[in-house]
């Protein structure tokens, strides 16, 4: 009976969590939930008609702005999900008091429609690449799905553990954001994985953000060749975590809600 | 796991130790009971003590009985209501909770500021499964809100909100509610209307209901649940358990 309930129940859950988020995030300023897909699709496009001031040619491929969107665009997805997951106990804390509310339920709906928004901004700012300067490129969709789910997967099981590691340890969250500040620099989305010196692959290939923005390019440019990408490491990165995540926040969250 | 199935559906369950209840009265362990299995719930206080809210306790809330929670403050009685409600943990030993268990009643902390009374009280219906639209409006008509049932939480008066609050805990039918110190609302007609709405949800529910309020205690419960010193004793007559309890407030001083 519990079962079935649940099967029942989690849909409507997710839904109402999702409306209400969608309800209350930009509630206040005009045109309302349209920036959640406008604020990063303008931030990408601002950064990089800056970039582009610097960096003429680009490692691969003719345009600038598609070789700087391939890498830009998978790694704001990450950071946004990661973060947007990792915080949605402390968002969802008073809807938990409702007996019908689960945490499973918070992070899902914040998982669900976030990525849907990140989702809407690749396929803008994509687009709009390939109307306005029409570069020379091939679309490959199911390597470019790939990418998306991978880099989903990833924030998703980072932003698990994170969930329960912010909650229970305060000072981590102080050290995650030190720790990660360089990684937009060292995900490759101004380089190539290939143009960097031997000494420097050894240790940039165990970033898997890098990987995926391989993954990537290698849906977009026929000449990129991602053979040094491991799909298997990607999956581990990520299940790890999430596995671990989902284990603790299962055990404390009614202490992460109550007695923190 | 299956102790549930069985006790929540069978009819001829053998009925537990509890009090035993009137003639056509639906089994105790029925939809609407709460049952504590060797719960153990405890904090730390200073240095490495423990001060123990309950400890190893079983005890049974019959389906359909209204439920005094008596206990001096700082007994750790809205612990244990939230512990019953699901949002809090405890130590060991289990709470088994059968059908739906409401959050406690007045309840306003989840509602969002920006967004209206009626938005907030359709949130509530899809979370529970209830149709919208039948939920605003008995929203609406129960909490007398008016035109501010369209305006945002924010612009609300404190008495607004727990109007609102009780009116969306009122349109939810659930199998026990949780009442945690019933908090007074609005003017007197208004809360007779409260009390009349809640009397005849309970004639189908249970209840547990934590509160100092002797009148409400009297008219409203069928039994008592005395907290004193980590244990949990269930009395069924209420008056008994109102002795004890006074008896108890008496020797801790």
């Amino acid at each position: 009976m519990n079962l079935l309930n649940a099967f029942a129940r989690m849909p409507r859950v997710v839904g109402a969590l999702i409306l209400r988020e969608m309800a209350t995030t930009y509630g206040k300023s005009p045109g309302g939930y349209l920036w959640a897909v406008l604020e990063p699709t303008l931030g990408i496009v601002v950064l990089s008609f800056g970039f582009q001031l610097l960096v003429r040619t680009p490692p691969v491929g003719d345009n600038f702005m598609l070789f700087y969107a391939t890498g830009i665009l998978p790694f704001m997805m990450y950071s946004n999900l990661q973060a947007k997951i990792s915080g949605s106990i402390s968002f969802s804390k008073s809807l938990l008091a409702y007996p019908s509310v689960t945490f499973i339920d918070a992070i899902l709906a914040r998982f669900l429609l976030n990525a849907l928004m990140q989702v809407l901004v690749f396929y803008i700012v994509l687009g709009a690449i390939m109307l306005i300067y029409r570069p020379e490129m091939i679309l490959d969709i199911p390597r470019i799905a790939l990418a998306l789910f991978m880099i989903m997967l990833l924030a998703l099981g980072v932003g698990l553990l994170n969930c329960f590691l912010f909650s229970f340890y305060p000072l981590w969250k102080q050290l995650w954001a030190i720790a990660t500040r360089p990684l937009m620099i060292c995900s490759g989305v101004f380089f190539t994985y290939d143009s960097m010196p031997d000494v420097l692959k050894d240790w940039l290939w165990y970033n898997p953000i890098l990987q995926i923005v391989g993954i990537m390019r290698s849906g977009v440019y026929y000449q990129y060749d991602a053979s040094y990408v491991s799909l298997m490491y990607i999956t581990l990165f990520a299940t790890i975590p999430a596995l671990a995540g989902l284990f603790f926040l299962n055990r404390y969250y009614r202490v992460i809600l109550y007695e923190m | 796991m299956f102790a549930r199935f069985r006790s929540g559906r069978n009819p001829d369950a053998a009925p537990d130790s509890g009090p035993v209840l009137r003639k056509g009265a639906r089994p105790p362990g029925g939809r609407g009971s709460v049952r504590f299995v060797s719960l153990t719930k405890s904090y730390p206080v200073s240095g490495r003590e423990r001060k123990y809210i309950i400890r190893d306790s079983s005890v049974l809330f019959p389906a359909g009985s209204k439920v005094a929670l008596l206990g001096h403050n700082g007994t750790g009685k809205s612990t244990m209501m939230r512990m019953i409600s699901g949002a809090q943990d405890y130590d060991s030993g289990q709470i088994i909770r059968n059908g739906a268990i409401s959050w406690l009643i007045g309840f306003a902390g989840a509602f969002h500021n920006d967004l209206t009374g009626a938005q907030n009280a359709r949130f509530v219906a899809r979370v529970h499964g209830i149709d919208t639209d039948a939920m605003v409006d008995f929203v609406s008509d129960f909490s007398e809100l008016g035109d501010y049932m369209h305006m945002p939480l924010r612009t609300y008066s404190s008495g607004m909100r727990s109007r609102l609050a009780f009116a969306v805990s009122m349109g939810v039918p659930f199998d026990c509610y949780l009442v945690d110190e019933v908090t007074s609302v609005g003017d007197k007609r208004f809360r007779e209307k409260c009390a009349e709405t809640f009397h005849t949800r309970l004639r189908e529910s249970s209840a547990i209901m934590a509160t100092h309020n002797l009148s409400q205690i009297k008219g409203v419960c069928d039994m008592a649940a005395v907290l004193h010193e980590g244990h949990l004793t269930l009395y069924s007559d209420v008056e008994e358990g109102l002795e004890i309890h006074k008896a108890n407030q008496r020797d801790s001083g």
